[in-house]
This record gives C-alpha cells, sequence and structure tokens, in this order.
C-alpha cells in the first residue's frame, strides 16, 4: 500500500516535471522558389504596384526638340517593401544634353504614408516620389519629373505589345531571388522638356521596363542592362548578370520584331563584349565603355557607344549605388543604325 | 538610575537633531537594487553597453490623438513642441523620435513616443522625473511619461505618502490600544514615545550611512514598521513589568533595575533574534535586499537601546507617576485565567499538540501553490501616472513592446560574416514561429521572404549595403564582432509562457553552441527571482542556527530552543498560506483595494520570513522567559507553564495587539508589497501570540516535560539571573 502510494506521487512528481518543462525554439522550415506557383503576367493589372519585396519601373529613351536638338532620359521608380514596414520609394531622373555634351541626374526619396488610403495600395498606377510622378494616361503611361535646370514632362504611348523576358517572364536569378520582367520596348513619346527654364516640345521613343519580384539588389554582385531601338523596327535587350566575383551567372536577351513578336535569347545565343573603358572622375570607378553585342543566329552584330562618356549617377542617398546608365548611338555590321541605353551597376574603383 | 537625566536629555536631542534629517531621507534613497554579478541578464546588459555603447537611462515620452495622424504635421508639431524642454533638461544625452524609429509608431497610426536617454545610473535616474514632469507643457495631444524611472518615481511618492498614512493610522491606534492595556495616558505615552524615536533616530541614520552607501526606497518602510512596532512593543514590557515590580510593594530605586534585568533582558534577546532575521538579507548580493537588511538591524538595535536606557531612564523619572491620567483601573499583574488555560492545555497535551499543528500545516497549504515572480506596474494603484502610462503603451503596442528580450551574441569572424548571418537567421526564424514572441528586432529580420542566402548577399559587402533598410538595421543592431536581437514577446513577461521562452532561448544557444546572453524583460525577471532563491535556503538556515543559539543560550536548554525555532516556522508557515490566499489568488481584494497579480512578489517571502522569525519569536521569548523564571525558582514543569503563562499573559497579548496595530496600518498602503508586509506580519504575530503562544507551546512544554530543561553540561555563557 505504502509502495504504491510512494509510485503514484513519484508518477504525479514527474508528470508535474513534465508538464512544467517549457516548449523548446523549433527550427524554422526552409522555403524553396517555386517558379511553377506563380501566375502568369496580366497586363494591364500588373502595370501597377506590388507588395513583393522590390519593384521598379525604369523608362529611357531619346527625345528630339522640334529644332532638332536631341536628348536622352531616365527615368526609374523604385518600391521596396520590407515586412510590416511602409513601402519605401526612391526615384532617379537624368537627362543626357547630347548636343552640349551635358549630363543632369538627381534623386528623390519617400516613404509612404503608411494611413493615406483604406487599401494602402493605390488602383492602377499613380506613384509620386516628392512630386516626381509616373502614372497611367489612356493607352500608356505620363512622367513628371524635374532639376534645377532641366524638366521633363512627357505621354509614352506603347506601340508594340508588351515583350515577355525569358518567355515565361520569370526570371530565378538565384540566390539573389526571382522576378517577373517585361518590357514595353517601344513608346512613342509626346510632351514638354524644360530646358535651362525654356519649355521645349519634345517627341521620341523610350524604352519602358517593369520588374517585380522577392528579389533583392546587392553591391556585391551587379548587371549590365542594354536595350536598342533599331531603325528597321526592331527591338533588342540582353542582360548579364554578375555575381560578387564579378563572374556571369545569367545571360539572356530578347529580340522584338517591327510587329511585336518576341524571341527569347539563351545565353549560347548572345555574345556581349566590351571595347573600351571609362574612368569617373568623380568616384574612381572603372566602367567598360563601348560594346559589341552579337546575335550569331540572327546574323545581328552591334556597335553600341555612348554619346557622352560621363553619364555616371552617384545615388548613394537613395539607393545605395553608383551606376552609370547613359544615352548611346548603335550601328550595325548589316548597316544597322539605332539609338540605345545602357545600364552598368556593381562596378566599383 | 543616576544617568536618568542625561540619558533622557540625549535621547530628546537625538530624536530633535533627527527631525532635521527627515525630510531629506527621500533624496538618498536609490531605486532598483536588483542587480548582482553572475546573473546572465546583468551580464548581457554589461555586454550590450560594452559593444554598442552606454544605454543610459531611458524615458518614454507618448503622444496621442484619437483624430491626428502621426504623420499629420500639427501632431508632428505638436510633439516637437512638447519634446523641445525635456529634450533640453542637462542629463539627457539622446533622444529618439518616432521619426528617426518607426517602431515607435503604435499600429493605428494615432499613437507614438520619443525615448529621452539620461546619463544617470538606474538605481538614481528617478530623481530627474519631477523636474520632466514639471515641464511638461500642455498639449492637445494627450501625453504619458514611462519607463522605469517613473514607475520608480512613483513608488518612491506612494512609499512616502504611504508611511504617512501609516503613521497617522497606526500611532493613534497603537496609542488607543496601549490606554486600554495600561489605564493610564503616562504609562500608554512612553511605549509610543520610544517608537516614535526609534523610527526618527533610525531614520536620521538611515540618511547618514545612505550618504555613503545605497538605500533601496523599500528601506523606509521596512524602518519604519519595524521601529514603531518593536520600539513600542519592548517599551510595552517594560512599563508593564515596571508597573508590576510598583503594585508588589517595591520603590522605583528598586523596580527599575529588576525591570531592566528581567524585562530587559528578554528584550535583548528578542532584539538579537529580530536582528539576525533581518542581517540575514546581507547574505543576498541584491541591494535592496541588503539595505532593508541593513536599515531593519539598525533600527533594531536603536529599539532595544531605546527599550534598555531610555525607557527606564522615564521610568525612573516617573516612578509611581507612570500611572498618571487614569482612564480605567485594569488589573496589574498575574492573571488566572491564562494559567487556567495553560493548564486545561496540558491536561490533553497530545490531540491539541497534533490538531493546533495541523490546523497550522492546513493554513500553510495554499503556499505550495505559491508562483513567485517579480512586481510589475499593478504593484501600483491604477490611477498611478506610471502604471496608466504602461498600460496605455502596452495597449497600444502589445504586451512585449516594453520590455523586450535583448539577445546579445558575439561572432569571432565578424557579425556580418555569412556563418554570423546564417546563425543569426535561424534564430530569427525560430523565434518569429514561436507562439510566444510577438515580434524579432535584428538584421534578420527585415522580411520574412529574405531568404539566408539574400542576407548574406546583402550584407557580404558591409561598407557598401545597397539595401537602406538593410543598411540601418546593420547599423543599429551590430557592431564589429557584436550583434543583438531584440525579441518583443506576445506573453507578460511575469507569465510563465515568457519564462519559458527564456529558458528555450538559452536551451537553444546551448545546443548551438553560440556565445549569446540573454538579458532585459522576463529574462532580467527569472535571473532575479532564481538568484533570490539560490540564496534564500542560505539565509534560512543562518536565522535557524543563530536563532537557536541565541535561545539555547537564554534558555540554557538544547531542546527548548528547537521547539521554539520550529513552532516559529508553523507560524510563518500558516503566514504565507494566507499571503498566498489573499495576494495570489484574491481573496480580499475588494475590501484591501488591491489587483490580484496572480503570483506573489517574490521578494515578498523572502523580506517576511527575514523580518518575521524575530518579530513573531518574541512572543515565546517573553512567555519562556516567565516560564524559565519560575522553574528557576524550583517549580515543576507544568506549574512552571501555567505560571509563566498567567504572568505573561495579559502583556504578550497586549504587545501582540500595538504590532498587530502597527503592521494593519500599512495595509492602507498603496504598494501592495507593502500592503502584504504589513498584512503578513500582523498575520504571524496573530498567530504567534493567539494560537502558538496559548496552546502548542503549553501543550509541547508538557508533552517534552524534563526534556525542555536539558541541556549538556557545557560551560553556559554567564547569564544574571531574571529574578
Amino acid at each position: 500500500m505504502i509502495r504504491r502510494a510512494l509510485c503514484l506521487a513519484l508518477a504525479t512528481v514527474l508528470l508535474a516535471a513534465c508538464g512544467a518543462v517549457a516548449p523548446p525554439l523549433l527550427d524554422a522550415p526552409t522555403d524553396r522558389f517555386d517558379a511553377s506557383s506563380l501566375p502568369p503576367i496580366e497586363l494591364p493589372r500588373d502595370d501597377a504596384p506590388h507588395a513583393n519585396l522590390t519593384e521598379w519601373w525604369y523608362v529611357s529613351g531619346h527625345l528630339q526638340t522640334a529644332e532638332g536638338d536631341p536628348f536622352g532620359f531616365e527615368f526609374a521608380l523604385f518600391q521596396s517593401i520590407r515586412g510590416a514596414a511602409p513601402p519605401g520609394y526612391a526615384a532617379h531622373f537624368a537627362v543626357t544634353d547630347i548636343g552640349r555634351q551635358r549630363f543632369h541626374y538627381g534623386e528623390r526619396t519617400e516613404v509612404a504614408d503608411p494611413y493615406a488610403g483604406p487599401s494602402g495600395q493605390p488602383a492602377g498606377l499613380d506613384l509620386s516620389v516628392e512630386g516626381w510622378t509616373l502614372r497611367d494616361v489612356p493607352g500608356g503611361f505620363s512622367i513628371s519629373a524635374g532639376l534645377d535646370t532641366v524638366a521633363l514632362q512627357v505621354e509614352l504611348i506603347p506601340t508594340k505589345p508588351a515583350a515577355i523576358h525569358n518567355e515565361t517572364g520569370i526570371l530565378d536569378f538565384s540566390p539573389f531571388g526571382w522576378s517577373y520582367y517585361y518590357s514595353y520596348t517601344r513608346a512613342a513619346v509626346r510632351g514638354v522638356l524644360l530646358d535651362q527654364g525654356l519649355p521645349r516640345p519634345v517627341t521620341g521613343t523610350a524604352w519602358i521596363d517593369h520588374q517585380w519580384g522577392d528579389f533583392i539588389s546587392v553591391t556585391s554582385g551587379g548587371w549590365d542592362w542594354y536595350s536598342v531601338h533599331l531603325d528597321d523596327g526592331r527591338d533588342f535587350t540582353a542582360s548579364v548578370v554578375r555575381d560578387e566575383t564579378g563572374a556571369t551567372v545569367l545571360r539572356y536577351g530578347t529580340l522584338v520584331g517591327p510587329a511585336g513578336e518576341t524571341r527569347h535569347l539563351r545565353a549560347d545565343e548572345l555574345e556581349v563584349r566590351a571595347t573600351g573603358s571609362w574612368t569617373s572622375p568623380h568616384t574612381g570607378v572603372v566602367y567598360p565603355s563601348g560594346w559589341t553585342i552579337s546575335v550569331p543566329d540572327e546574323g545581328l552584330r552591334l556597335r553600341l557607344e555612348p554619346f557622352l562618356r560621363d553619364q555616371e549617377l552617384d545615388t548613394r542617398a537613395s539607393t545605395g549605388v553608383v551606376y552609370w546608365e547613359g544615352a548611346v548611338h548603335v550601328s550595325g555590321d548589316g548597316g544597322e543604325t539605332g539609338l540605345g541605353y545602357v545600364e552598368l551597376t556593381g562596378y566599383r574603383p | 538610575m543616576r544617568w536618568r537625566w542625561p540619558i533622557i536629555a540625549a535621547w530628546l536631542l537625538a530624536a530633535s537633531l533627527s527631525l532635521l534629517a527627515l525630510p531629506q531621507v527621500g533624496s538618498i534613497l536609490r531605486a532598483g537594487g536588483f542587480s548582482a554579478e553572475g546573473i546572465e541578464a546583468e551580464e548581457a546588459f554589461e555586454r550590450y553597453e560594452q559593444d554598442f555603447g552606454a544605454v543610459g537611462s531611458p524615458i518614454q515620452i507618448a503622444f496621442h490623438h484619437d483624430e491626428w495622424r502621426v504623420t499629420d504635421e500639427a501632431f508632428a508639431a505638436e510633439a516637437a513642441r512638447v519634446l523641445a524642454p525635456l529634450a533640453a533638461l542637462p542629463d539627457v544625452m539622446r533622444v529618439s523620435t518616432y521619426q528617426d524609429n518607426p517602431t515607435q509608431i503604435a499600429p493605428g497610426g494615432h499613437t507614438a513616443y520619443a525615448t529621452l536617454f539620461f546619463d544617470l545610473h538606474p538605481d538614481v535616474a528617478h530623481r530627474v522625473v519631477p523636474e520632466l514632469r514639471g515641464r511638461l507643457a500642455p498639449s492637445e495631444l494627450d501625453v504619458h511619461i514611462a519607463g522605469s524611472p517613473v514607475y520608480y518615481s512613483d513608488i518612491q511618492t506612494l512609499s512616502e505618502s504611504d508611511l504617512q498614512r501609516a503613521e497617522t493610522v497606526g500611532l493613534p491606534f497603537a496609542l488607543i490600544v496601549l490606554v486600554l492595556v495600561f489605564g493610564s495616558v503616562v504609562a500608554a505615552g512612553i511605549p509610543v514615545l520610544a517608537g516614535g524615536a526609534s523610527v526618527v533616530v533610525g531614520l536620521a541614520l538611515l540618511w547618514l550611512f545612505g550618504q555613503q552607501v545605497g538605500f533601496s526606497i523599500f528601506a523606509l518602510n521596512v524602518v519604519t514598521l519595524v521601529g514603531l512596532g518593536l520600539g513600542a512593543d519592548y517599551s510595552l514590557i517594560l512599563v508593564s513589568r515596571f508597573r508590576e515590580e510598583l503594585a508588589a510593594g517595591r520603590t522605583t530605586e528598586d523596580a527599575v533595575p529588576r525591570t531592566v534585568g528581567t524585562a530587559g533582558k528578554a528584550v535583548v534577546f528578542s532584539g538579537a533574534a529580530v536582528l539576525t532575521g533581518l542581517a540575514s538579507l546581507m547574505v543576498f548580493e541584491f541591494m535592496m535586499l541588503r539595505s532593508i537588511g541593513a536599515g531593519g538591524a539598525l533600527v533594531v538595535l536603536i529599539a532595544v537601546a531605546a527599550a534598555t536606557t531610555f525607557v527606564p531612564a522615564l521610568l525612573a523619572v516617573l516612578g509611581p507617576r507612570v500611572n498618571r491620567w487614569r482612564v480605567w483601573r485594569p488589573r496589574v499583574g498575574p492573571q488566572n485565567g491564562w494559567a487556567r488555560l495553560a493548564r486545561a492545555v496540558m491536561r490533553r497535551p497530545l490531540p491539541i499538540f497534533l490538531s493546533v499543528s495541523l490546523f497550522l500545516v492546513v493554513l500553510g497549504l495554499p503556499f505550495l501553490h505559491v508562483r513567485l515572480n517579480a512586481p510589475d506596474a499593478r504593484v501600483l494603484t491604477p490611477d498611478s501616472p506610471s502604471r496608466v502610462a504602461y498600460e496605455f503603451l502596452r495597449d497600444e503596442f502589445g504586451e512585449g513592446h516594453q520590455t523586450p528580450l535583448f539577445l546579445v551574441s558575439r561572432y569571432p569572424g565578424g557579425a556580418l560574416a555569412p556563418d554570423a548571418v546564417a546563425a543569426q537567421h535561424a534564430l530569427t526564424r525560430a523565434l518569429e514561429a514561436d507562439p510566444r514572441v510577438a515580434r524579432v528586432g535584428g538584421i534578420t529580420a527585415l522580411d520574412p521572404r529574405i531568404t539566408l542566402e539574400q542576407y548574406q548577399l546583402l550584407y557580404s559587402y558591409a561598407p557598401g549595403i545597397g539595401d537602406p533598410w538593410a543598411r540601418a538595421l546593420a547599423e543599429t543592431f551590430t557592431r564589429e564582432n557584436a550583434a543583438f536581437l531584440l525579441v518583443e514577446p506576445s506573453v507578460p513577461s511575469t507569465s510563465p509562457e515568457a519564462e519559458g521562452l527564456v529558458e528555450a532561448i538559452r536551451a537553444y544557444r546551448d545546443a548551438n553552441g553560440l556565445d549569446l546572453l540573454v538579458g532585459g524583460g522576463a529574462a532580467g525577471l527569472k535571473d532575479f527571482v532564481d538568484r533570490l532563491y539560490t540564496d534564500f535556503p542560505k539565509a534560512v538556515l543562518l536565522i535557524l542556527v543563530i536563532t537557536y543559539v541565541v535561545l539555547a543560550v537564554l534558555f540554557r536548554s538544547v531542546v527548548l530552543p528547537l521547539k521554539a525555532v520550529l513552532l516559529n516556522v508553523l507560524s510563518l508557515l500558516a503566514s504565507f498560506g494566507a499571503l498566498v490566499l489573499v495576494f495570489q489568488d484574491g481573496w480580499l481584494s475588494n475590501v484591501l483595494r488591491f489587483e490580484p497579480l496572480g503570483y506573489i512578489d517574490s521578494l515578498l517571502p523572502v523580506v517576511l520570513f527575514a523580518m518575521l522569525f524575530g518579530l513573531s519569536m518574541d512572543y515565546e521569548v517573553f512567555l519562556l522567559s516567565r516560564v524559565k523564571e519560575a522553574h528557576d525558582e524550583g517549580r515543576s514543569n507544568t506549574e512552571s507553564v501555567a505560571i509563566g503563562m498567567e504572568r505573561s499573559g495579559r502583556v504578550v497579548t497586549s504587545a501582540a495587539l500595538v504590532v498587530i496595530a502597527v503592521c494593519l496600518a500599512f495595509v492602507t498602503a498603496d504598494i501592495v508589497l507593502i500592503k502584504a508586509l504589513g498584512l503578513g506580519a500582523a498575520i504571524a504575530v496573530f498567530v504567534d501570540a493567539a494560537i502558538v503562544r496559548a496552546l502548542l507551546v503549553p501543550a509541547t512544554m508538557h508533552l517534552l516535560g524534563r526534556w525542555n530543561w536539558w541541556a549538556p553540561s557545557l560551560r553556559w555563557p554567564r547569564l544574571r539571573r531574571a529574578t
């Protein structure tokens, strides 16, 4: 009887002791990216912002005034969403005054008011970063941005359907992450350029990139991006992504025909070679300058030369990076001519 | 007798000078005092300061508006206007606004706070609060001031008002009891005078020593409670004996030395027992307990000194006039009722011993489910500004926002190296997945969608982290080889779940070989309680052994002190059980006006044991002294007990009533710890005087028979015979 009571008491103590043990911390499962789980791009719905880690709209193009003065321009708007923090925005605006051989650029940032709207996300595309705006308008988009000496207010009306890159529109650039990516490769530009206080009507052609996804932009690697408008109506883009050692981790391209038909270019179908270099007097960074891009299957061999060497943007205050993005002119072995834009990131002194 | 006038003059001078120091006592008292070496939470804090720089003492200024949002210009302008004069205070070393740190904005968007970091030690930072409040401009915003210094400032304010209230209630009540006991205003006035002098001189000495060593703000109440209770108690014993001697026909010249030689001796031994208990608090490393122990021991010495010098001098001057201003005429001397009770008990000693012991054990049973933890803001009254502010911020920001855990780690290869990022990422993910965690802050807590590889890439080129969020996190949460995580629990810091979370993090640390220390919030509370109860058995052993030795010397017996110590433990156990029922389970909480915490303040059993062991031992000491006197006169064991009960019955009852009156006055306190100390002491004294003294002592004395007086033939210290 006593023994049974002791056993019972011991069991009670052990049970109580078991109950008192705090639950341990458990290792969280590791999530793996699965591209097949993502829905396809749907436009124009996907022109609007998303809730992914990183998203940007890149507009670059060439303008001409009524007097025939050429200008290049770049307008980029970045959205970052991290956890429960309100979305953060940055915008870069640059104008290359090709005739005067001058380069103007600026940057702005803004953190969204987390309490501005009931849904937190505006319907459609209507973004503003300290007064610089990117909006959708019937049939296209509008941008408005300005610096001390130059400002731009134009509408961009795509003249070709969107080109969905990498066939599915989804890029897996692990370990950096993944993204959706499409481009309106050719858009007619019409608007006003305020040039040293003087409003000058402008027309031209622009390239609109839109990329979003759960990827991060890191300073340890980088990429080279090329866009070309050929005078024969074809458009062409190529991207080369490097890791922190400088090794190429991704190379691809897209060729868009005059009617908008696209052909995805794999890494082995594409050759990119720098033909020169330029050292920034501002930052000491050495960039490639001048390129040859070949697509042998298409019999295409293009040379890209900057209109201006110094088209470097030091945007460490807004996006933490220094990069080169500039207007280039294009010529081909087959007599092709055209205009383009090149972006170079991740280069260091 | 010869020195009566100089002694009275000396005491009056000391008390008068002490009165001058009283207004300054508050200025030397320190908050906190809960730190000790070797406590992990403390080491975590020190490591944080080594690696990240001094933290200072933070005070939060919270702003709220029902209509305006924190992003509205009107809100920002008004908050800046209120903040400006506060930030200009001389000791402010840094200000963190909600614009600098968006985590200081509440989810609803109508509340935000700024944090002022004061370059002051946490123990003294509360002294800045009155000036801070004075500089608070009227505002269209609701403004609250929160943080530990504000909490301790309110504790000090309430503590002082508690004290005033206890004195206002306790002294007249004690005087009434004394007048009823003695029937004479003069006789009743002597214990009040001696008790008052003990407190006043005790507090002045606290101020004097406080210039050199730290005294906790809680020492104020303990010194007053012990000083008032014992001072009055001891004097009552002496006055009572003196009146007995006069009634027996002795002259003042004869009665005074006899009083000092008998009752005075009992007072000295009783004082030694109380002093032992309080001095045992010096075993602890915590300043808070050491200072209560030192302050308490100091005031015991003063109370004994007052009873053995000041009171005899007064009696020598007064002589028979001690009975002047009669209100009524009580019987002086032995009372047969107590002797009859003792004889009745001794006729059935075993059943009475067993049933009363069982009753006390049953009273103590609730203590088996005691849950101990450190106090939070709920120990203050619901309308205390710091409690209002704490609860407001808790409601707006969530449970753990104000009391986060911080996990300080070191990585020899650099805090942003891939393996360090991997370690932090794994721990962060594990914490984020835990239901006991509301939010984690750290370099890998940017967004759950960011993978480990992405984090490693983000931080792989530290001089130029491109992502501004990641850059901000790296600047906040890392230095060269050090990193920390901020963990906001979703459960109250005082809950068992929060304690379990701390244990789980430490187990994770050990299993993964991390060089990581856990501090803050629940970790600090848990480590404090753990250390407290590691040291508590040492203090208990010290009290039991020394008390035993003191009583063995007094009674020249081996068995009698053992019995006294054991019976005293029983009465304390009953008191502890009652405290659990009242302060943990909430019985009578409406009557006593407090909010039950669901646990017992971990300090309470420790301070109560130290304070009460000697205090409740008093009555046994007084009773057994009279029993021994009778036994030394050659009476039988049974007769000695009956005579001892008869001779001491009235005075012990009176003394207990006075102490209970003083203790119950502290039950009116606003601070729950003080309220509980008062109630616990009152219950223990009542149990000891009413049950142990009246029933258990006669029963056990009879059962033990001649063993009561057994002692090995040692060379006992020579004591003057009591008679």
